[in-house]
């Protein structure tokens, strides 16, 4: 045994052994503190230098050893020491644990080694699966989701079918008779959804009110949060009850948590109705992305609409019905019991239900009439943000295998220093892995952005569609958006992998620097990027451009009258509770009073506005050939408009006169104009062919005589042929109009406020719903049109960019790894330009093969807009000529930057490689 | 018996580490002496690489440490173990296989020679 030399002092290594594990401080801390004054004992006869040196090694050697202890107690904390271990295989190089660290180490150094490349690369695909993950979470929670209420399997919507169309409404008696008689339902409601007003005069506020059966919430099986929910005999007799539950939203935000609500009296639409309960958060009726936030029962329908209608009306078809199935119950057998029971009420009610039946529907979380147009619109956006999404990814594939390109000799030196193919690839598919997860990650971000856009978006199209739907990041999406990940990183990451998996090593290292040769494998790839990205990107710009001409066909469409400088008043005269005769004065004081400001050239009321998409139809029984009025009653759309209206439309009336104020007056013959339409679809049954004073008669009996015939104007939507229409002077059949049409002699953007103190000044009651110029509705029915071109254009100009520098990227290196190439062609006398055409002409066959290719898909893919298009084919040469040019000018553009190098390439400087 | 199978080949750190022990225990400075000593020079441990595999080596039962009472320091020495001596010699093994496959293919002839 050696001698142990005496300890003179202990050096302070305390701090430097912080860098060990607690456990071994204890362990071994105070003997290596002795250790270590035995070896500063040995150098202390040493010169200082190497005292020094020797200090710091060992210095280090604590530090390294201090950290490799943690390491491997990590380490084996997740395996298992290496005695313990039956499986242990000494053969590994390190544990996969390790390994993978190794990876991820290695992967973030190169990622941080070009921190704008790697930034650029994570924000393009975080813009492709960021618009991706917006449009799935739309499309699970809008299209797919359930209502939010137990055993939402069992509840169906109720609809009404006739041969021609489907719609969803029907009467009360009917509502009724089908409650009464159907079999497969354990609760049958009725409901409708109305704006209203809560408070009152000047500080009521818009409202979404729910008109419901009694039996509604037990449909529903919801129960209340406070009091109780609405109950059949709320709903019994019309008028009896003023009761109202509210939501719980609108008791937290708008009535500030009040505890003594239940039992208060809330106004809407000016009749005091009393809180009875509160509706848990959840709940949000029978639409939840329009939420309703007062459930009135249908017996108060009056109160709150103020139609003067009662809901015993047979022939007034306003509610939906929603019912919960019985216990398994299946469609199929629904829809069979109730075309049984249609088939009866057919038989019983002809006049009523000719030719119609009831069916049945899943209920959706999205309601019918929104669903469609929504889902349009998604699942075009979800292609377009899926097409972006493959161009993302793409391109960036190209940009990270000419990276890996270029690190091809790093790779090769590392297979020939012991590295197998399987671990470089291994490390490439890491590196992409970060760079698609940190992409992922903001995509989450901006998938929340592209999702407000969207919402207020739907929100313009339908000023009075609510849409509030409830959006949260939930577990679906979420694995969408990692899945996006993983596939962008497949894509991105598996091409260069490969590449690596296939390169020829001896050859490589063989290479001198400067003279790398891409291998005709990278160079297809290369090849196919591009075309891939041409086709996209062609794709992209022809259906923003067929969007954009649909836009200009839509704003520069004659809609047969004189848009300019319209501004459309719409009133709510509800709340007043005026009488008829009141009701008639006050429209009429206000038209005159108004048509009176210095601003305003003339002013006029009408039922209907333009473009507003509502149909509205009487049943009148058309004259024969002898002008009276046959026996068969047809519905026809009707428009109630006020004297002047023609006029002050520029509508031209093509026979007859317009209305006139003394049509009005007591004891004066009912009159009617029609429109041309109407003459051409009435008059093959009449002998002369002569419309005025011929008679019109309702089915109620109200004899008409036809003294005027206009020209046809777009009620409905853009292009639709226009269908027949009588216009009745106001008070006749359908009661006063209430839309107030001002023609300005300027910009009607700024009189909004004029309206109000006119319309407040006579009738402080009466609210304006909505206000606006007509060139701002005109725009409404084309916003899903402008959305999309929007969408389209900005993602068609992303990947436009996209393909510039793709092409740019490939020229570039085409020409740097043929410098040498070049140079000798040059010293051999070929002229720059003939070589550049060559390579120009290699590039531009890539691209015409893109243009080709995308020009076909673009073509094929166009069947999906055509709902959409307005007045342009989807196979319109214009645009398709217009977008293959542009790409074909801008790739030539793109290509020729880098080219120019070719001038400048000095053939000695190449041949010195030589 | 065929101990051998059961472990795995030994790093050459530890392989000097057990060999030192397996003449005499030692306490740390006496074992990294006698590493260096015995490997003439070719290992030489430093402190903190001495005791990360003091530690692990105690860990995986290889070695195991006794307090000296005859020392007036109350120095650690370290002691093989039973397992530790199998372990040797199963390394022992290991290497004359090496050793003999090196052999019949005359590979170590020429070696001493060259260098």
């Amino acid at each position: 045994m050696k001698e142990v030399p005496e300890r003179r002092r202990a050096p302070r290594l305390s701090w430097i052994l912080r860098s060990f594990p607690r456990s071994h401080r204890e362990r071994y801390g105070s003997e290596m503190v002795e250790t270590y004054a035995l070896l500063e004992e040995e150098l202390a006869e040493s010169p200082s230098l190497m005292r020094w040196r020797r200090r710091l090694r060992c210095l280090a050697n604590l530090l390294w050893s201090g950290f490799r202890i943690r390491v491997s107690g990590w380490k084996s904390r997740i395996e298992g020491g290496r005695f313990r271990t039956p499986d242990f295989d000494p053969k590994k190089g390190g544990s996969s644990v390790e390994q993978w660290l190794r990876d991820v180490r290695y992967g973030l150094r190169q990622v941080a080694r070009q921190p704008f490349l790697s930034g650029i690369i994570a924000l393009v695909l975080a813009l492709g699966i960021g618009a991706n993950m917006a449009i799935f979470n739309f499309i699970e929670t809008l299209l797919w989701k359930p209502l939010p209420v137990p055993r939402p399997e069992q509840v169906v919507t109720l609809n009404l079918v006739t041969s021609e169309s489907s719609s969803s409404t029907f009467s009360y008696p009917f509502y009724r008779d089908l409650r009464e008689r159907a079999q497969v339902f354990q609760e049958l409601a009725a409901h409708r959804q109305v704006s209203s007003t809560l408070g009152e005069g000047a500080e009521a506020v818009p409202i979404e009110v729910e008109l419901v059966s009694g039996n509604y919430f037990r449909m529903m099986q919801i129960s209340p949060l406070q009091g109780r929910l609405l109950e059949p005999s709320d709903d019994e007799v019309e008028g009896d009850r003023p009761v109202a539950v509210i939501s719980e939203r609108l008791w937290r935000t708008h009535l500030q948590e009040r505890p003594d609500i239940l039992g208060q009296f809330l106004y809407f639409n000016g009749t005091p109705l009393e809180v009875v309960g509160i509706v848990p958060g959840e709940f949000r009726g029978a639409h939840p992305p329009l939420p309703a936030d007062v459930w009135v029962p249908i017996a108060m329908q009056d109160a709150i609409r103020s139609l003067g209608a009662s809901r015993e009306d047979r022939g007034w078809g306003w509610l939906q019905g929603s019912g919960r199935l019985r216990e398994g119950v299946s469609l199929e057998q629904a829809r069979a019991d109730l075309a049984r029971v249609s088939a009866q009420l057919s038989a019983e009610y002809p006049r009523y239900f000719e030719d119609r039946r009831f069916s049945v529907s899943p209920a959706t979380y999205m309601p019918s009439r929104t669903q469609s147009l929504v889902s349009d619109i998604l699942w075009l956006m979800a292609g377009i943000s899926g097409l972006i999404l493959v161009a993302t990814c793409t391109n960036v594939a190209g940009v990270v295998l000419s990276r890996s390109l270029r690190r091809e000799r790093e790779y090769a030196l590392r297979r020939s220093l012991g590295a197998t193919r399987w671990a470089l690839v291994r490390q490439t598919l890491t590196e992409s892995l970060i760079l698609s997860l940190v992409g992922g990650f903001a995509a989450l971000f901006i998938s929340r952005w592209v999702q407000s856009g969207f919402v207020g978006l739907v929100n313009q199209v339908d000023r009075n569609a609510g849409f509030r739907p409830v959006l949260s990041l939930d577990l679906p999406t979420l694995a969408f958006a990692f899945l996006l990940s993983l596939l962008a990183c497949a894509v991105v990451g598996l091409m260069p992998a490969l590449k690596n998996l296939r390169a020829p090593l001896l050859g490589l290292l063989r290479q001198p620097a400067g003279s790398r040769q891409a291998s005709s494998g990278s160079s297809r790839a290369f090849g196919l990027f591009l075309v891939a990205q041409v086709a996209i990107c062609l794709i992209l710009l022809v259906a923003s451009g067929l969007l954009v001409r649909t836009l200009q066909k839509g704003n520069a469409f004659d809609l047969g009258f004189d848009s300019q400088n319209l501004l459309l008043v719409n009133l709510n005269l509800k709340p007043a509770h005026l009488s008829r005769e009141a009701e008639a004065r006050f429209l009429k004081d206000l038209t005159r009073v108004v048509a009176q400001e210095a601003p305003i050239e003339g002013a006029a009321l009408a039922l209907k506005v333009p473009l507003d998409g509502s149909k509205d139809r009487a049943g009148f029984r058309l004259p024969d050939a002898n002008g009276e009025a046959a026996s068969k009653t047809v519905p026809i759309d009707v428009n109630t408009v006020t004297p002047g209206y023609f006029e002050l439309m520029g509508i031209p009336v093509l026979a007859g006169r317009e209305f006139d104020p003394r049509d009005d007056s007591p004891g004066a013959e009912s009159v009617v104009l029609v429109n041309q339409a109407f003459v051409s679809r009435a008059s093959g049954f009449w002998k002369d062919r002569e419309p005025l004073g011929k008679l019109l008669q309702t089915s109620e009996g109200t004899r008409f005589s036809i003294v005027g015939v206009v020209a046809n104007v777009n009620y409905y939507s853009l292009g639709e042929p226009p269908e027949p229409m009588v216009f009745l002077p106001p008070g006749s059949v359908m009661g006063w109009p209430r839309v107030l049409h001002l023609r300005t002699w300027g910009e009607p953007a700024g009189l909004g406020s004029l309206v109000r103190r006119r319309v407040a000044k006579l009738e402080p009651r009466v609210q304006i719903d909505n206000l606006l110029s007509f060139e701002e509705l005109r725009r409404i029915p084309l916003l899903p049109q402008r959305a999309l071109a929007l969408v389209s254009s900005i993602f068609g100009g992303l990947a436009l960019l996209l393909t510039l520098i793709g092409l740019y990227a490939l020229v570039s290196s085409a020409v740097t790894r043929r410098t040498q190439e070049i140079g000798i062609r040059l010293a051999l006398g070929a002229h720059p330009r003939k070589i550049l055409c060559g390579v120009l002409g290699r590039v531009m066959i890539l691209v015409a093969g893109g243009i080709l290719s995308g020009l076909v898909l673009a073509g094929a893919l166009s069947s999906f807009l055509t709902n959409i298009l307005f007045q342009v084919s989807g196979l319109d040469p214009l645009t398709y000529l217009g977008v293959a040019a542009l790409l074909v000018l801008v790739s030539v553009a793109a290509s020729l930057v880098p080219l120019r190098r070719i001038n400048r390439i000095e053939p000695v400087r190449c041949l010195r490689y030589e | 018996m065929n101990s051998g199978i059961d472990f795995p080949a030994l790093k050459p750190a530890d392989l000097e580490i057990l060999l030192a022990l397996s003449q005499q225990d030692l306490h740390g400075y006496g074992l990294m002496k006698q590493v260096e000593a015995q490997s003439q020079g070719r290992v030489v441990l430093e402190l903190g690489s001495l005791y990360r595999l003091i530690g692990r080596l105690e860990r995986e039962g290889l070695i195991r440490s006794l307090e000296d009472e005859a020392d007036a320091t109350r120095r650690k020495y370290y002691r093989l173990t039973e397992l530790g001596h199998r372990a040797l010699k199963a390394e022992a093994r290991r290497l004359q296989k090496v050793v003999e496959v090196l052999h019949t293919r005359h590979l170590l002839e020429g070696s001493e020679g060259t260098s």
